[in-house]
Protein backbone atom coordinates (compact mmCIF):
# COMPACT_ATOMS: atom_id res chain seq x y z
CA UNK A 1 0.00 0.00 0.00
CA UNK A 2 1.26 3.54 -0.90
CA UNK A 3 2.24 5.44 2.01
CA UNK A 4 0.75 8.92 2.54
CA UNK A 5 3.16 11.35 3.45
CA UNK A 6 1.08 12.25 6.49
CA UNK A 7 2.43 8.71 7.21
CA UNK A 8 5.83 9.54 6.65
CA UNK A 9 5.72 12.65 8.16
CA UNK A 10 4.21 11.01 11.35
CA UNK A 11 6.70 7.93 11.67
CA UNK A 12 9.43 9.93 10.71
CA UNK A 13 8.91 11.61 13.80
CA UNK A 14 8.50 8.66 15.97
CA UNK A 15 11.50 8.11 18.25
CA UNK A 16 11.64 5.04 21.08
CA UNK A 17 9.40 5.83 24.11
CA UNK A 18 7.96 8.93 22.28
CA UNK A 19 4.53 8.23 20.96
CA UNK A 20 3.67 8.38 17.02
CA UNK A 21 1.69 11.76 16.36
CA UNK A 22 -1.42 9.45 15.47
CA UNK A 23 -1.36 7.51 18.59
CA UNK A 24 -0.90 11.40 20.46
CA UNK A 25 -4.26 12.48 18.79
CA UNK A 26 -5.77 9.07 19.73
CA UNK A 27 -5.34 10.35 23.10
CA UNK A 28 -6.78 14.04 22.39
CA UNK A 29 -10.16 11.58 20.88
CA UNK A 30 -10.06 9.94 23.68
CA UNK A 31 -10.32 12.79 26.15
CA UNK A 32 -7.49 11.28 28.15
CA UNK A 33 -5.48 13.74 29.47
CA UNK A 34 -2.10 12.04 29.03
CA UNK A 35 -2.09 13.46 25.71
CA UNK A 36 -1.26 16.89 27.00
CA UNK A 37 2.14 15.42 28.56
CA UNK A 38 2.76 13.11 25.70
CA UNK A 39 3.09 16.28 23.50
CA UNK A 40 4.93 18.05 25.73
CA UNK A 41 7.25 15.15 25.43
CA UNK A 42 7.51 15.33 22.33
CA UNK A 43 6.73 18.89 20.99
CA UNK A 44 7.76 20.78 24.30
CA UNK A 45 11.01 21.82 23.08
CA UNK A 46 10.07 22.36 19.36
CA UNK A 47 7.02 24.96 20.50
CA UNK A 48 9.56 26.58 23.24
CA UNK A 49 11.75 27.52 20.28
CA UNK A 50 9.23 28.92 18.34
CA UNK A 51 8.03 31.04 21.26
CA UNK A 52 11.44 31.67 21.90
CA UNK A 53 12.91 33.32 18.86
CA UNK A 54 9.65 35.48 19.08
CA UNK A 55 9.72 36.50 22.77
CA UNK A 56 13.13 36.16 23.63
CA UNK A 57 11.84 35.77 27.09
CA UNK A 58 11.92 32.15 29.25
CA UNK A 59 9.10 32.67 31.03
CA UNK A 60 6.79 34.05 28.42
CA UNK A 61 7.95 31.37 25.92
CA UNK A 62 7.07 29.08 28.70
CA UNK A 63 3.60 30.56 29.11
CA UNK A 64 3.00 30.21 25.46
CA UNK A 65 3.99 26.89 25.22
CA UNK A 66 1.25 25.92 28.14
CA UNK A 67 -1.73 27.95 26.41
CA UNK A 68 -0.50 25.93 23.25
CA UNK A 69 -1.18 22.80 25.18
CA UNK A 70 -4.75 24.07 26.55
CA UNK A 71 -5.63 25.70 23.40
CA UNK A 72 -4.67 21.72 21.75
CA UNK A 73 -6.29 20.12 24.32
CA UNK A 74 -9.75 22.51 23.09
CA UNK A 75 -9.16 22.15 19.40
CA UNK A 76 -8.96 18.38 18.96
CA UNK A 77 -11.30 16.96 18.28
CA UNK A 78 -12.79 18.54 16.32
CA UNK A 79 -9.32 18.74 14.46
CA UNK A 80 -7.87 16.14 13.75
CA UNK A 81 -4.30 17.90 11.88
CA UNK A 82 -2.54 16.26 9.12
CA UNK A 83 0.98 17.69 10.76
CA UNK A 84 0.64 17.89 14.23
CA UNK A 85 3.99 19.56 15.04
CA UNK A 86 3.14 22.19 12.63
CA UNK A 87 -0.60 22.57 14.24
CA UNK A 88 1.13 23.15 17.35
CA UNK A 89 3.86 25.35 16.18
CA UNK A 90 1.19 27.82 14.77
CA UNK A 91 -0.78 27.85 17.82
CA UNK A 92 2.04 28.77 19.81
CA UNK A 93 3.70 30.90 16.98
CA UNK A 94 0.19 33.12 17.47
CA UNK A 95 0.05 33.20 21.02
CA UNK A 96 3.47 34.45 21.27
CA UNK A 97 3.41 37.48 18.86
CA UNK A 98 0.04 38.66 20.43
CA UNK A 99 2.19 38.80 23.43
CA UNK A 100 5.10 40.40 21.54
CA UNK A 101 2.45 42.88 20.38
CA UNK A 102 1.16 43.74 24.06
CA UNK A 103 4.91 43.74 25.73
CA UNK A 104 5.42 46.31 22.62
CA UNK A 105 2.58 47.97 23.25
CA UNK A 106 3.85 48.14 27.31
CA UNK A 107 7.47 49.46 25.55
CA UNK A 108 8.56 45.88 27.52
CA UNK A 109 11.04 43.39 26.38
CA UNK A 110 13.37 43.05 22.80
CA UNK A 111 13.92 40.56 20.37
CA UNK A 112 15.66 40.15 17.42
CA UNK A 113 11.55 39.89 15.82
CA UNK A 114 11.86 43.39 15.62
CA UNK A 115 14.47 42.59 12.77
CA UNK A 116 12.14 40.54 10.76
CA UNK A 117 9.41 43.02 11.04
CA UNK A 118 11.74 45.34 9.93
CA UNK A 119 12.77 43.24 6.82
CA UNK A 120 9.05 42.52 5.85
CA UNK A 121 8.43 45.90 5.42
CA UNK A 122 10.75 45.51 2.52
CA UNK A 123 7.36 43.23 1.33
CA UNK A 124 4.74 45.77 1.38
CA UNK A 125 3.57 47.04 -2.16
CA UNK A 126 3.62 50.34 -3.38
CA UNK A 127 0.33 49.67 -4.89
CA UNK A 128 -2.98 51.20 -3.17
CA UNK A 129 -3.86 54.73 -1.14
CA UNK A 130 -4.17 55.04 2.11
CA UNK A 131 -8.06 54.87 2.03
CA UNK A 132 -8.03 51.54 0.08
CA UNK A 133 -9.32 48.58 2.39
CA UNK A 134 -7.06 46.22 3.43
CA UNK A 135 -7.06 42.86 1.67
CA UNK A 136 -8.78 40.62 4.17
CA UNK A 137 -6.57 38.43 6.10
CA UNK A 138 -7.48 35.04 4.45
CA UNK A 139 -6.78 36.16 0.96
CA UNK A 140 -3.50 37.47 2.13
CA UNK A 141 -2.84 33.79 3.15
CA UNK A 142 -3.94 32.56 0.04
CA UNK A 143 -1.45 34.56 -1.77
CA UNK A 144 1.01 33.86 0.21
CA UNK A 145 0.68 30.39 0.23
CA UNK A 146 0.55 30.53 -4.03
CA UNK A 147 3.58 32.73 -3.80
CA UNK A 148 5.08 30.60 -1.93
CA UNK A 149 4.61 27.67 -4.53
CA UNK A 150 6.14 29.84 -6.93
CA UNK A 151 9.53 30.00 -5.16
CA UNK A 152 12.26 27.39 -5.53
CA UNK A 153 12.28 24.78 -2.84
CA UNK A 154 15.53 26.00 -1.17
CA UNK A 155 14.42 29.48 -1.51
CA UNK A 156 10.70 28.48 0.09
CA UNK A 157 11.96 26.69 3.29
CA UNK A 158 14.63 29.78 4.13
CA UNK A 159 11.57 32.24 3.68
CA UNK A 160 9.45 30.56 5.76
CA UNK A 161 12.56 29.31 8.35
CA UNK A 162 13.18 33.11 8.65
CA UNK A 163 9.48 34.55 8.76
CA UNK A 164 7.55 31.70 9.85
CA UNK A 165 9.89 30.61 12.89
CA UNK A 166 11.80 33.32 13.29
CA UNK A 167 15.36 31.81 13.22
CA UNK A 168 18.02 33.67 12.96
CA UNK A 169 20.68 33.89 9.99
CA UNK A 170 23.34 31.72 11.47
CA UNK A 171 20.57 28.99 12.43
CA UNK A 172 19.19 28.52 9.02
CA UNK A 173 22.49 28.66 7.32
CA UNK A 174 23.33 25.56 9.63
CA UNK A 175 20.22 23.74 8.95
CA UNK A 176 20.62 24.11 4.95
CA UNK A 177 24.66 24.25 5.12
CA UNK A 178 24.95 27.10 3.74
CA UNK A 179 26.92 29.92 4.30
CA UNK A 180 25.67 33.40 6.05
CA UNK A 181 25.99 35.55 2.98
CA UNK A 182 23.63 32.96 0.70
CA UNK A 183 21.03 32.82 3.63
CA UNK A 184 20.51 36.64 3.40
CA UNK A 185 20.78 37.37 -0.40
CA UNK A 186 18.65 34.53 -0.95
CA UNK A 187 16.03 36.45 1.85
CA UNK A 188 16.57 39.63 0.31
CA UNK A 189 15.70 38.34 -3.25
CA UNK A 190 12.49 36.31 -2.02
CA UNK A 191 11.45 39.47 0.16
CA UNK A 192 11.62 41.44 -3.41
CA UNK A 193 9.63 38.66 -5.41
CA UNK A 194 7.23 38.77 -2.22
CA UNK A 195 6.34 42.65 -2.75
CA UNK A 196 6.24 42.18 -6.91
CA UNK A 197 3.95 39.66 -6.71
CA UNK A 198 1.48 41.90 -4.59
CA UNK A 199 1.90 44.46 -6.38
CA UNK A 200 0.84 42.34 -9.21
CA UNK A 201 -2.44 41.26 -7.67
CA UNK A 202 -3.12 44.58 -6.84
CA UNK A 203 -3.65 44.40 -3.17
CA UNK A 204 -2.80 46.85 -0.30
CA UNK A 205 -1.41 44.88 3.00
CA UNK B 1 9.75 53.34 10.28
CA UNK B 2 6.47 54.48 9.61
CA UNK B 3 3.76 53.43 12.20
CA UNK B 4 1.73 52.14 9.22
CA UNK B 5 4.68 50.21 7.85
CA UNK B 6 5.11 48.59 10.69
CA UNK B 7 1.29 47.89 11.24
CA UNK B 8 1.65 46.17 7.61
CA UNK B 9 4.59 44.18 8.67
CA UNK B 10 2.64 42.71 11.22
CA UNK B 11 0.02 41.90 9.34
CA UNK B 12 1.77 40.07 6.96
CA UNK B 13 3.77 38.28 9.61
CA UNK B 14 0.30 37.53 11.24
CA UNK B 15 -0.70 36.09 7.64
CA UNK B 16 2.31 33.76 7.45
CA UNK B 17 0.21 31.94 9.76
CA UNK B 18 -1.78 30.41 7.50
CA UNK B 19 1.04 28.83 5.20
CA UNK B 20 0.47 25.34 4.03
CA UNK B 21 1.53 22.98 6.94
CA UNK B 22 3.25 20.75 3.51
CA UNK B 23 5.33 23.41 3.05
CA UNK B 24 6.83 23.90 6.41
CA UNK B 25 7.34 20.07 7.23
CA UNK B 26 9.58 20.62 4.17
CA UNK B 27 11.33 23.20 5.48
CA UNK B 28 12.32 21.38 8.61
CA UNK B 29 14.33 19.01 7.04
CA UNK B 30 18.23 19.35 7.37
CA UNK B 31 19.87 18.63 4.11
CA UNK B 32 23.15 17.93 3.57
CA UNK B 33 25.07 19.71 1.22
CA UNK B 34 27.96 18.43 -1.26
CA UNK B 35 30.05 21.42 0.00
CA UNK B 36 31.99 23.25 -2.72
CA UNK B 37 34.97 21.84 -0.55
CA UNK B 38 34.32 18.44 -1.22
CA UNK B 39 33.50 19.07 -4.94
CA UNK B 40 37.08 21.06 -5.49
CA UNK B 41 38.57 18.12 -3.83
CA UNK B 42 37.53 15.80 -6.22
CA UNK B 43 37.74 17.73 -8.77
CA UNK B 44 41.55 17.89 -7.80
CA UNK B 45 42.07 14.75 -7.52
CA UNK B 46 40.74 14.22 -11.17
CA UNK B 47 42.92 16.41 -12.16
CA UNK B 48 46.00 14.79 -10.89
CA UNK B 49 45.00 11.37 -12.36
CA UNK B 50 44.15 13.07 -15.90
CA UNK B 51 47.97 14.55 -14.86
CA UNK B 52 49.32 11.50 -14.61
CA UNK B 53 47.62 9.91 -17.78
CA UNK B 54 49.12 12.34 -19.64
CA UNK B 55 51.99 12.11 -18.49
CA UNK B 56 52.24 8.75 -19.27
CA UNK B 57 51.66 8.93 -22.81
CA UNK B 58 53.97 11.67 -23.52
CA UNK B 59 56.46 9.11 -21.93
CA UNK B 60 55.84 6.56 -24.14
CA UNK B 61 55.61 8.65 -27.23
CA UNK B 62 58.93 10.26 -26.31
CA UNK B 63 60.38 7.05 -25.40
CA UNK B 64 59.12 5.50 -28.60
CA UNK B 65 60.38 8.58 -30.61
CA UNK B 66 63.60 8.71 -28.51
CA UNK B 67 63.23 12.41 -27.10
CA UNK B 68 64.59 12.48 -24.22
CA UNK B 69 64.50 16.37 -23.45
CA UNK B 70 60.51 16.16 -24.12
CA UNK B 71 60.53 13.29 -21.02
CA UNK B 72 62.40 15.51 -18.34
CA UNK B 73 59.79 18.14 -19.68
CA UNK B 74 57.31 16.34 -19.06
CA UNK B 75 58.90 15.34 -15.73
CA UNK B 76 59.34 18.61 -14.48
CA UNK B 77 55.66 19.91 -15.38
CA UNK B 78 54.29 16.93 -13.39
CA UNK B 79 56.24 17.52 -10.38
CA UNK B 80 55.20 21.28 -10.74
CA UNK B 81 51.54 20.41 -10.82
CA UNK B 82 52.32 18.03 -7.54
CA UNK B 83 53.79 21.13 -6.28
CA UNK B 84 50.94 23.52 -7.31
CA UNK B 85 48.32 21.13 -5.84
CA UNK B 86 49.78 21.22 -2.13
CA UNK B 87 49.52 25.18 -2.61
CA UNK B 88 46.36 24.94 -3.77
CA UNK B 89 44.71 23.01 -0.76
CA UNK B 90 44.83 26.90 0.43
CA UNK B 91 42.04 27.89 -1.21
CA UNK B 92 39.38 26.05 0.48
CA UNK B 93 41.02 26.89 4.00
CA UNK B 94 41.04 30.50 3.54
CA UNK B 95 38.09 32.03 5.89
CA UNK B 96 38.91 35.60 5.25
CA UNK B 97 41.35 36.21 7.59
CA UNK B 98 43.44 39.17 5.82
CA UNK B 99 46.41 38.18 7.60
CA UNK B 100 46.74 34.73 7.27
CA UNK B 101 45.70 34.87 3.64
CA UNK B 102 48.28 37.52 2.74
CA UNK B 103 50.81 35.26 4.21
CA UNK B 104 49.80 32.39 2.54
CA UNK B 105 50.08 34.70 -0.96
CA UNK B 106 53.53 36.02 -0.31
CA UNK B 107 54.39 32.51 0.25
CA UNK B 108 53.08 31.48 -2.60
CA UNK B 109 54.24 34.40 -4.78
CA UNK B 110 57.27 33.54 -4.15
CA UNK B 111 57.67 30.54 -6.40
CA UNK B 112 56.03 31.88 -9.42
CA UNK B 113 56.51 34.20 -12.45
CA UNK B 114 54.84 36.99 -12.96
CA UNK B 115 52.06 36.45 -15.61
CA UNK B 116 49.24 38.37 -17.41
CA UNK B 117 46.19 38.42 -14.87
CA UNK B 118 43.27 39.37 -17.66
CA UNK B 119 41.92 37.13 -19.91
CA UNK B 120 44.63 37.82 -22.72
CA UNK B 121 46.27 35.46 -19.98
CA UNK B 122 44.43 32.33 -20.61
CA UNK B 123 45.95 32.91 -24.23
CA UNK B 124 48.81 31.11 -22.12
CA UNK B 125 46.54 27.66 -22.37
CA UNK B 126 47.22 26.68 -25.86
CA UNK B 127 46.74 23.09 -26.74
CA UNK B 128 50.32 22.29 -27.48
CA UNK B 129 53.17 20.23 -25.77
CA UNK B 130 55.97 22.96 -25.58
CA UNK B 131 56.10 24.81 -22.16
CA UNK B 132 55.16 28.54 -22.19
CA UNK B 133 56.89 31.68 -20.95
CA UNK B 134 54.96 34.05 -18.68
CA UNK B 135 55.24 37.19 -19.08
CA UNK B 136 54.38 40.16 -16.39
CA UNK B 137 50.71 41.47 -16.21
CA UNK B 138 51.21 44.61 -17.64
CA UNK B 139 53.42 43.81 -19.94
CA UNK B 140 51.54 40.39 -21.16
CA UNK B 141 48.41 42.71 -21.64
CA UNK B 142 49.64 45.32 -24.22
CA UNK B 143 50.50 42.47 -26.81
CA UNK B 144 48.06 40.11 -28.54
CA UNK B 145 48.44 38.10 -26.43
CA UNK B 146 50.19 35.03 -28.07
CA UNK B 147 54.02 35.93 -27.55
CA UNK B 148 55.20 35.82 -23.69
CA UNK B 149 58.55 35.89 -23.85
CA UNK B 150 59.64 39.23 -20.91
CA UNK B 151 61.22 37.90 -18.12
CA UNK B 152 60.87 34.46 -18.87
CA UNK B 153 63.24 32.87 -16.72
CA UNK B 154 64.53 29.00 -17.36
CA UNK B 155 61.87 27.60 -15.02
CA UNK B 156 59.28 29.38 -16.48
CA UNK B 157 58.01 26.37 -18.14
CA UNK B 158 57.10 24.59 -15.51
CA UNK B 159 55.75 27.37 -13.79
CA UNK B 160 53.16 27.59 -17.14
CA UNK B 161 50.52 24.83 -15.03
CA UNK B 162 51.49 26.19 -11.71
CA UNK B 163 50.39 29.72 -12.30
CA UNK B 164 48.42 30.96 -9.14
CA UNK B 165 45.89 34.08 -9.37
CA UNK B 166 45.36 36.03 -5.84
CA UNK B 167 42.11 37.41 -5.84
CA UNK B 168 41.59 39.93 -3.32
CA UNK B 169 37.59 39.96 -2.24
CA UNK B 170 36.87 43.06 -1.55
CA UNK B 171 33.18 44.22 0.00
CA UNK B 172 32.78 47.71 -1.00
CA UNK B 173 29.98 49.12 1.14
CA UNK B 174 31.22 52.25 1.36
CA UNK B 175 34.17 53.80 -0.55
CA UNK B 176 35.90 54.81 2.43
CA UNK B 177 35.55 51.55 4.23
CA UNK B 178 36.31 48.48 2.31
CA UNK B 179 36.29 45.17 4.45
CA UNK B 180 39.27 42.83 2.44
CA UNK B 181 39.46 39.41 2.04
CA UNK B 182 42.61 37.45 0.31
CA UNK B 183 42.32 34.08 -1.14
CA UNK B 184 44.55 32.03 -3.44
CA UNK B 185 43.11 30.59 -6.66
CA UNK B 186 44.13 28.38 -9.76
CA UNK B 187 43.02 27.67 -12.78
CA UNK B 188 44.99 24.44 -12.94
CA UNK B 189 42.64 22.72 -14.31
CA UNK B 190 42.39 24.61 -16.83
CA UNK B 191 45.74 23.39 -17.96
CA UNK B 192 46.05 23.87 -22.16
CA UNK B 193 42.50 24.82 -24.18
CA UNK B 194 42.21 26.88 -27.21
CA UNK B 195 42.11 30.62 -26.67
CA UNK B 196 38.06 31.13 -27.07
CA UNK B 197 37.44 28.48 -24.41
CA UNK B 198 40.51 29.62 -22.15
CA UNK B 199 39.25 32.70 -22.03
CA UNK B 200 35.88 32.08 -20.81
CA UNK B 201 37.05 29.34 -18.77
CA UNK B 202 39.03 31.83 -16.88
CA UNK B 203 36.20 34.08 -16.11
CA UNK B 204 34.35 31.32 -14.67
CA UNK B 205 37.07 30.76 -12.71
CA UNK B 206 36.95 33.79 -10.49
CA UNK B 207 33.59 33.34 -9.90
CA UNK B 208 33.91 30.16 -8.86
CA UNK B 209 36.63 30.48 -6.86
CA UNK B 210 34.43 33.58 -5.11
CA UNK B 211 31.72 31.04 -4.87
CA UNK B 212 34.00 28.61 -3.08
CA UNK B 213 35.36 31.51 -0.43
CA UNK B 214 33.70 31.74 3.00
CA UNK B 215 33.31 35.28 3.27
CA UNK B 216 32.56 36.50 6.86
CA UNK B 217 32.01 40.42 6.67
CA UNK B 218 32.58 42.63 9.78
CA UNK B 219 29.40 44.58 8.27
CA UNK B 220 26.35 42.98 7.44
CA UNK B 221 26.57 42.19 3.47
CA UNK B 222 23.46 43.16 1.77
CA UNK B 223 22.25 42.24 -1.80
CA UNK B 224 23.25 44.80 -4.39
CA UNK B 225 26.78 45.67 -3.00
CA UNK B 226 29.44 46.06 -5.60
CA UNK B 227 32.12 43.14 -4.96
CA UNK B 228 35.45 44.04 -6.46
CA UNK B 229 37.87 41.28 -7.41
CA UNK B 230 41.25 42.06 -7.96
CA UNK B 231 43.60 40.13 -9.33
CA UNK B 232 46.87 40.29 -8.07
CA UNK B 233 50.52 39.57 -8.90
CA UNK B 234 52.99 37.80 -7.52
CA UNK B 235 54.72 41.36 -6.23
CA UNK B 236 51.62 42.18 -4.65
CA UNK B 237 50.35 45.04 -7.11
CA UNK B 238 47.46 44.97 -8.42
CA UNK B 239 47.22 43.93 -12.08
CA UNK B 240 43.88 43.78 -12.56
CA UNK B 241 40.70 45.09 -11.12
CA UNK B 242 37.01 43.93 -12.10
CA UNK B 243 33.92 45.22 -9.99
CA UNK B 244 31.09 43.25 -10.12
CA UNK B 245 27.58 43.51 -8.78
CA UNK B 246 26.61 41.04 -6.37
CA UNK B 247 24.28 40.10 -7.67
CA UNK B 248 25.53 37.79 -10.07
CA UNK B 249 27.91 35.70 -7.68
CA UNK B 250 25.26 33.35 -6.59
CA UNK B 251 25.94 29.73 -6.01
CA UNK B 252 23.53 27.03 -6.08
CA UNK B 253 24.74 25.05 -2.45
CA UNK B 254 22.91 21.82 -3.31
CA UNK B 255 25.15 20.95 -6.55
CA UNK B 256 28.40 23.09 -5.13
CA UNK B 257 28.98 24.29 -8.46
CA UNK B 258 28.43 27.96 -9.72
CA UNK B 259 24.69 28.80 -11.07
CA UNK B 260 23.06 32.19 -11.85
CA UNK B 261 20.13 32.07 -10.37
CA UNK B 262 19.07 35.62 -11.36
CA UNK B 263 16.30 35.52 -14.13
CA UNK B 264 17.35 38.83 -15.62
CA UNK B 265 20.91 38.01 -15.52
CA UNK B 266 22.72 37.60 -18.77
CA UNK B 267 26.17 35.68 -18.32
CA UNK B 268 27.15 36.87 -22.30
CA UNK B 269 26.35 40.62 -21.14
CA UNK B 270 28.10 40.04 -17.78
CA UNK B 271 31.19 38.61 -19.41
CA UNK B 272 31.58 41.47 -22.06
CA UNK B 273 31.27 43.82 -19.40
CA UNK B 274 33.50 42.29 -17.20
CA UNK B 275 35.90 42.18 -20.76
CA UNK B 276 35.13 45.96 -21.07
CA UNK B 277 36.34 46.46 -17.88
CA UNK B 278 39.91 44.59 -17.93
CA UNK B 279 40.34 45.90 -21.62
CA UNK B 280 39.64 49.45 -20.40
CA UNK B 281 42.57 48.74 -17.26
CA UNK B 282 45.05 48.45 -20.26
Amino acid sequence: MRRSRRDDVCDSTWEDGILKDTEILDLYFDRNEQAIAETQNKYGTYCFSIAYHILHDQEDSDECVNDTWMRAWNSIPPNRPDYLNIFLGTITRNLSFDRYKKKKAAKRGSGDLGVCLDELEECIPDTGSSTEDAVEAAELQRMINEFLKTLPEKDCNVFLRRYWYSEEYAEIADRYGMNLNSVKTTLFRTRGKLKAYLEKQGITV
Amino acid sequence: MSEKKTGQAERLFEAMSGVDPELLARSEKKKKVISFQKYAKAMKVMAACLALIVVGGTCWVTLQNGGSQKASDATAQMSATRDYGEKGKGINSLKGDVAEATQATSEAGKQYDSMACDNEAANYYEADDEPREVASAIEASNDDGKEVSKGATSDSATATLQEEYFLKITKQVDPSKLISYSAKASIEEYGKRSEQSATKSFSTAIYSWLDGLELVPTQDMTFGDYVCVQLIDKEGNVAKEIRVNGSYLQKTDLEGTFEIVDEEYDYDELRAAVEAAMQAEE
